[in-house]
This record gives C-alpha cells, structure tokens and sequence, in this order.
C-alpha cells in the first residue's frame, strides 16, 4: 500500500517537472518497487509474519527474481505460512539455481541427497555442489567434502576430500573445521599432525561446535598437540555435554572424578562464563 | 488405523520400563508446569526485540533441547534398529537427528508474531507419562492443537512425543525411517538427515 501510495505521488512529481532532480527520482522509482517488495517480504519475515513474507515474495518468484524463488523455497521447505512441501521448495531452488543462485545450487543438493521432493541423484549432487563451491559457498564446499570422504557418488578420495574441508575452514565454518581436526589427528588425506588437529578443533570449539569441544576437551585431558590441562580438558567438555553430547556427558563424569573440587569448581565457572566468537 | 494401533502399542510398550520416575516430580500438576515454564521461556525468546529470526529460532532450539529427552525419542523412532548400529551409527545419528528434530519443530512451534500457548488439559498417560494438551495460537492463522508427552527420569521431566492435531511425531518419523532404513541402511538415513540439516536459512543478501 505504502510502495504503491509512493509510486503515485512520485509519477505525479516525475509528470510535474522537467528538472534533474525530479530525474533522479524517477530514477529510484523505477529501480526500487521490486526492491521495496522483496524487502517488505523480509521484513514480514523477520517479525514472524511468513504469510506476509509469502504474499510479497510469490510474484517476485514468478517473475523470475531467484532470491524470492530461494527465499519462498525456504517457506515451503519449512511450512511456515503455508503447508510444507518438499516438492515444492525442491521445484523453486531448482530455478534459481539454474539462473547460477548458489544458495539455492546447495539446498537443491541437499534435497538431492536425501530424495526428498525430489528423486535422489549423487550425480546432479555433485554437478550443484561444484557450482555453489566454485562460487564460494562454504556449506557446499564442506557437503562436497563429505560426498569424497564417503565416496557416495564418486570414489572415495580423501585429499580431495582434505582439500575441501580445507577450503570450507579457512572461510570459518565449524563443521569443515572440526572434520580438519579429525582428518589431523588421524592422519586422513593429509600427514598427521596433532599440533594442527587441535588448531582446528578449537576453531571450531570456540564458535560452540559440540563435537569439536568435546575434542578439544579429550586433546587437552591426554595431552595431545596441547599441553596437558586438566582444567581446561573439563571446561570444554562441559561445555559441549550443555549441548547434550552423549560422549561429552560421560567424558565429564569421568574427568570430575579425577580432579580436586577446587579444579572442579574452576572448569565450572569458565564454562558458565564462556561465551561462542562470532562466525 | 490397524497400522496405526500397531504402532501406538510397539509405542506403549515401548515406553514402559525405561526410567524411574521419582514421586516429587510425578505430582499431579508438576508437568504442566514444566510445559508452562518451557512455553514462558520459549515465548520471551521468541519476542526478543533486536534479533535475527534465525538467532531467535536459535536460542529456541536450545530451551527445546533443554525440555527434549532427544535421545529417548532418537533411539525409539529407529527401533530395533538402534541395537544393530555401530556406536559410530549410533552417534552420528544422535546427532544429526537431534539437530533436525529441534530445527524441525523450532521452526514448526516458533517464529511467529504474537504466538500464544495455552495449556488446556493434564492427563496421565500409562503408568509413567503424562500428556499436556496445549493450543497454540496465532493472531495469523489457525491455532494448533500440541499435547506434549512429558516422563520424569531421574527426577527430571523431559519431552518424549509430541502429538500435533492428534498425529505422533516419534510414530510418524519411526514409520517414515524404518522404510528408508530397509531401502539404505542406518548410512542412508545418517545422510539424509544431514542433508535436511545442512541446508541454508532465508538470506536478503544476494550472496553469489
């Protein structure tokens, strides 16, 4: 209502005047209504207003504008404002990554995955996971790993494998970094190396990533890549049994037992006040 | 429906036996109060000015997981199976199908404006559980029934099953992955439950 009550008044201003300001206007005006409304979307979606959101985005997706195809494939995938629907979502990001939308190249794969909405296809997986990776999306990079450490859809090649998780890390996501660690510690697709094994898992670690601090937490109760410390091998493991780790849970038993009530004590304040880094 | 009944009893049977309940936690009222609380908690999470709907969905996750007893659902839901499985099966879909159930009904329960969840009932269910009927309503849209299955276990309560409008989530996912799990494995649904977890939020941003 609003966009269109602009609209008017600004086409009354544009029909006024012959001056270049009024040019400049008219300039804004016909670059921003798709603007206004993806935006007006978002912001309906932000408040919890999906309806809303799906109200604005739905013609946008019908003419072709691949973020509202990606964004109202997201609605559907999750059925908020409308009845879920796989099918649906898997059809939306299948435009949009056909018009090179990496976000939507990666959910696309990873419906193509599991088969659901769609019927499952490692070979079209890896053709979208190349794409979205090659553009720089580290999700996809990470995913792509895993298909290669696996082997599912192609042999199994852990360098390649490395060298995605390696990809992934370095822009910072924690999956990707904690399966660094892993790859570090147990000498999989690159030389082993404990050192760089606990480099990784804390990167992880200190974003929150359960498993990794539940690794760290094992590193640092052994000794391993990191001077022994107790105290801090508790901390972490506190931390990700919080997050209901089942190995971390036990590990933390089994660490409080051996430690003074003061060590105890201390881990505990440092989990209580340990805060995540920002991604 | 005979299907149905089947389920429901490999279910009841299921879920006796598993637990001690202590004599605090199973008077008559304490559960609603553990839904009441979660649901306040939930609540004030979700109308926190200043965050992202993905960060509130987030912290919401957490106060779910924190009223969840996941792992009693995860074991249940996969059956007979879960004996079978490797302990790295077994962790790997621990993880993975606690990080899509709580992404699932975070996103199903929360997120929307003006939510209000109204507790309507408490009734024992077996010897052991008692199911909270709930309605969540919206000022958009229709409110849903949810009647929440709570159990004590060590003196704690905690969510075992969750009906909506009437429909088990552990029955639905327990007939949906014992067809996957014949058709590929427990691998095949540790994929595919990674792949429903590891897809990307909404975005504004035109990201290439």
């Amino acid at each position: 209502m609003e966009t269109k009550g602009r609209r008017n008044m600004e086409n009354s201003i544009r029909a006024a005047s012959g001056f270049i300001a009024a040019a400049a206007i008219v300039l804004t005006v016909w670059v921003s209504p798709a603007l206004a409304d993806f935006e007006s979307g978002w912001q309906a979606y932000q408040r919890g207003d999906f309806a809303g959101a799906l109200k604005e985005w739905q013609p946008l997706a019908q003419s072709n504008d691949a973020r509202a195809q990606y964004n109202l494939g997201i609605l559907y995938d999750q059925g908020k404002g409308v009845d879920a629907d796989r099918k649906q979502a898997a059809a939306l990001w299948q435009k949009a990554a056909l018009a090179g939308y990496a976000p939507a190249q990666h959910n696309l794969a990873s419906n193509l995955i599991s088969g659901d909405g769609v019927e499952q296809d490692y070979e079209a997986v890896l053709k979208w996971l190349n794409k979205a990776s090659d553009s720089g999306l580290a999700r996809s990079s990470y995913t792509l790993g895993k298909m290669y450490h696996y082997g599912l859809g192609v042999p199994k090649d852990v360098e390649r494998a490395f060298a995605l998780f390696l990809k992934a890390g370095e822009q910072g996501y924690d999956r990707a970094q904690y399966n660094l660690g892993k790859t570090y510690r147990d000498g999989d697709g690159t030389e082993k190396n404990l050192v760089e094994a606990v480099k990784w898992y804390r990167k992880a670690a200190e974003q929150g990533y359960a498993k990794a601090q539940s690794s760290l937490g094992v590193r640092y109760a052994r000794g391993e890549g990191v001077a022994k410390d107790e105290v801090q091998a508790l901390m972490w493991t506190i931390l990700a049994a919080n997050q209901g780790l089942k190995r971390a849970v036990d590990d933390r038993a089994y660490l409080a037992k051996g430690l003074s009530p003061e060590n105890v004590a201390q881990a505990e304040k440092l989990a209580a006040n340990w805060k995540p880094t920002a991604r | 429906m005979a299907i149905r009944r089947f389920f429901m009893s490999v279910f009841v049977v299921a879920l006796i036996g598993a637990g001690t309940i202590t004599p605090a936690a199973a008077a008559s009222g304490g559960a609603s109060q553990f839904i009441r609380d979660l649901g306040d908690q939930a609540i004030q999470v979700l109308q926190t000015q200043g965050l992202t709907l993905e960060q509130r969905e987030g912290r919401f996750r957490e106060i779910l997981r924190q009223g969840f007893n996941v792992d009693f659902i995860g074991r249940f839901v996969i059956g007979r199976y879960w004996r079978k499985a490797s302990a790295q099966q077994k962790a790997d879909y621990q993880q993975f199908f606690g990080e899509y159930i709580l992404q699932t009904y975070a996103g199903r329960f929360g997120g929307y404006a003006g939510e209000k969840l109204t507790i309507t009932e408490e009734k024992p269910a077996g010897k052991t559980d008692v199911v909270v009927r709930t309605r969540i309503s919206r000022p958009s849209g229709s409110p849903i029934n949810a009647d929440w299955r709570v159990r004590a276990t060590d003196g704690r309560y905690g969510i075992i099953d969750v009906m909506v409008e009437g429909v088990s989530i552990a029955l639905t996912h327990r007939q949906e992955f014992s067809g996957l799990i014949k058709k590929s494995g427990v691998d095949g649904l540790i994929n595919l439950l990674h792949a429903r977890v590891d897809k990307l939020p909404a975005t504004t941003a035109m990201v290439k």
